[in-house]
């Protein structure tokens, strides 16, 4: 009896589930069905499935946003290779080195995470427009970079402190130098944890669009957030089918990150939590 | 151990300087870290505490301190006041729809006995993320395109044309509707906190609470929410900032309007600087904003107790 009770509450349970699962993709249909109609398909019958399925909207979003999604991918690459070596380092002479004045400055990183975004956007805009820094690849691989530095410390330092010290010393009686120690021994033995932290940074600055919004004029150097927005005027693009395709098409890199590393994904999402 | 208290030979110690050149390799190591904060992240919270209290304007040739003039302007702007009142509608529904339908979520899939179910469900409730923040708003101002947009057309479909509205074009609608996007809102990061949260909940608890014949909703209040508040109070933190500081969704879908039904604070201070070239007030909005949200903060942290400590 009590099984039989069991099984239904679990249907039930499964049920609702599955409706809000429904829900939450319901959107998404919508943005994939419609990526194939054209616009005299759309005014037709909302409701029909595409006929014929038309597969030339994804060659005109495609070419659209070609350009600003390999700039969005380059870009968020670099400043992710940047942050992990020297959020790696940092976090690596926090956690096994002595020196003066090693805790103030570590508790001044974690400070610094406690500053919202809102308040340094337009100095930060000054300072890189003084710079020089407009319309460079730059102006976004390094203010992205130092925007999780503070995050990237925490998380190898966290990491680091927790190698045990007689591995080290083996290396150190074999006459290897620090920086020896720290290139072969630690980072080979840290990636799951570089590789988490490049994952968080690759997401948010690849998903960013204030910032390169306000930094970047030239449609050259267009990020493919930024891009998206500008599908009417900036493509001649009137049609929804294209635009729907790209929105798809703008997801595809975020795809692949998450199917090669889905949990360093999740793990890497409740680590970001701990941030704050 | 008397090993500890042998003194140190006056050869082997150190001055302070001494000390410096000793550690010259963890310096290398963190001065590339300390490089980029202190340019991309200190100067700019300094030199933006600065511009608030100054006039600077590109068209004028110079800066000039002009105290508490910017402060004053704000408190007299009306349109700030409208801002102001539009965000704490943002922030109590950032608030809620944070934190009701994730814990709904997670409460569902956590009581299903199948761990395979379960980590199957709990994927594809993470699979939307795969979608670019912005992607999902222009999406959603196509949803509500008065025409062709999904909202309007299912319901008309289902015979409820009087609700139709040209949703982000109606100053009465536009702000619900910005705060609807995103509906069902099992926002991603909040789902798994509280997932991971409730699946760290001792087992003994819930088979001790069954033993007192507690029903499901008691072992809910008197279990699952006191052990989550860690969780949850994490999570209104990070709300109200994000409710706060938040404008980009809004400038892509009103850009404020209609007239001002959906103008924010930290929108202001975005068409501050680089509509009207107003650095200082800018400045002087983006400081007050963080004022607030500190304030707020630390009354978050201190008002809403630390969560239950289970000790095995």
């Amino acid at each position: 009896m009590k099984r039989q009770k069991g099984a239904v509450g679990q249907i039930v349970l499964l049920a609702l589930v599955l409706l809000i699962l429904f829900l939450v993709f319901l959107p998404i249909f919508y943005l994939v069905i419609f990526s194939f109609k054209n616009n005299a398909q759309i005014y037709a019958n909302f409701w029909a499935l595409p006929d014929p399925w038309i597969l030339r909207n994804y060659a005109l979003g495609w070419g659209a946003i070609q350009k600003s999604l390999l700039n969005s991918i380059s870009l968020s690459l670099a400043s992710t290779v940047l942050l992990v070596l020297f959020a790696g380092m940092a976090g690596y002479a926090f956690a096994r080195h002595r020196f003066p004045a090693k805790e103030p400055l570590y508790y001044s990183f974690l400070a610094l995470m406690m500053i919202p975004t809102v308040l340094t956007l337009i100095p930060r805009y000054l300072l890189v427009k003084s710079l020089g820094l407009v319309d460079t690849p730059w102006v976004l691989i390094l203010p992205w970079m130092a925007g999780n530095m503070a995050f990237g410390i925490l998380l190898c330092r966290g990491f680091f402190a927790t190698l045990s010290e007689e591995l080290f010393e083996a290396g150190r009686i074999d006459g290897a130098t620090e920086i020896q120690l720290f290139g072969y021994l630690a980072i080979p033995l840290s990636l799951p944890i570089l590789v988490t932290l490049g994952i968080v940074h690759a997401f948010q600055s690849y998903n960013d669009y204030i910032w390169p919004l306000i930094t970047i004029n030239s449609n050259d150097l267009q990020v493919v957030t930024v891009a998206l927005t500008t599908f009417n005027s900036g493509y001649g693009i009137i049609d929804y089918g294209p635009r729907f395709a790209g929105y798809l098409l703008s997801a595809i890199p975020l795809l692949i990150m998450f199917l090669f590393g889905m949990r360093y994904f999740i793990r890497g999402l409740t680590a970001g939590a701990l941030k704050a | 151990m008397a090993s500890d208290v042998r003194p140190i030979p006056r050869s082997r110690q150190r001055s302070l300087w001494g000390e410096i050149w000793a550690g010259r390799v963890s310096y290398l190591f963190i001065l590339p870290a300390l490089l980029s904060v202190l340019i991309f992240m200190v100067e700019p919270t300094f030199s933006g505490f600065y511009y608030a209290f100054t006039d600077w304007n590109p068209g004028f040739q110079e800066v000039h301190f002009v105290g508490l003039d910017n402060f004053a302007a704000l408190f007299q702007d009306a349109t700030l006041g409208t801002g102001v009142r539009n965000v704490l509608e943002i922030v109590v529904a950032t608030v809620l729809k944070n934190l009701t339908v994730p814990l709904l979520v997670a409460e569902l899939i956590f009581h299903l006995r199948s761990p395979r179910l379960q980590y199957w469900l709990r994927t594809l409730f993470v699979v939307p993320m795969v979608m670019p923040a912005i992607a999902v708003i222009l999406l959603w101002i196509q949803i509500y395109d008065p025409n062709i947009g999904l909202l309007n057309q299912l319901l008309g479909g289902i015979g409820l044309q009087s609700w139709q509205h040209a949703w982000l074009g109606d100053p009465l609608t536009a702000l619900p509707a910005i705060i609807f996007v995103g509906f069902p809102w099992v926002h991603v990061l909040p789902f798994l906190i509280l997932l991971g949260g409730l699946m760290s909940i001792p087992q003994e608890l819930y088979d001790a609470a069954t033993v007192d014949g507690a029903r499901a909703s008691a072992r809910f209040l008197l279990i699952d929410l006191p052990l989550l508040l860690g969780q949850i109070k994490l999570l209104v933190v990070l709300s109200v900032i994000e409710g706060f500081q938040g404008f980009y969704n809004i400038l892509v879908m009103t850009g404020g309007g209609p007239f001002t039904s959906t103008i924010v604070p930290a929108l202001e201070m975005y068409f501050a600087a680089f509509q009207d070239s107003k650095y200082g007030y800018a400045c002087a909005i983006a400081f007050a904003l963080f004022l607030v949200i500190l304030l707020i903060t630390i009354v978050n942290m201190t008002y809403l107790k630390s969560g239950v400590e289970y000790e095995a």
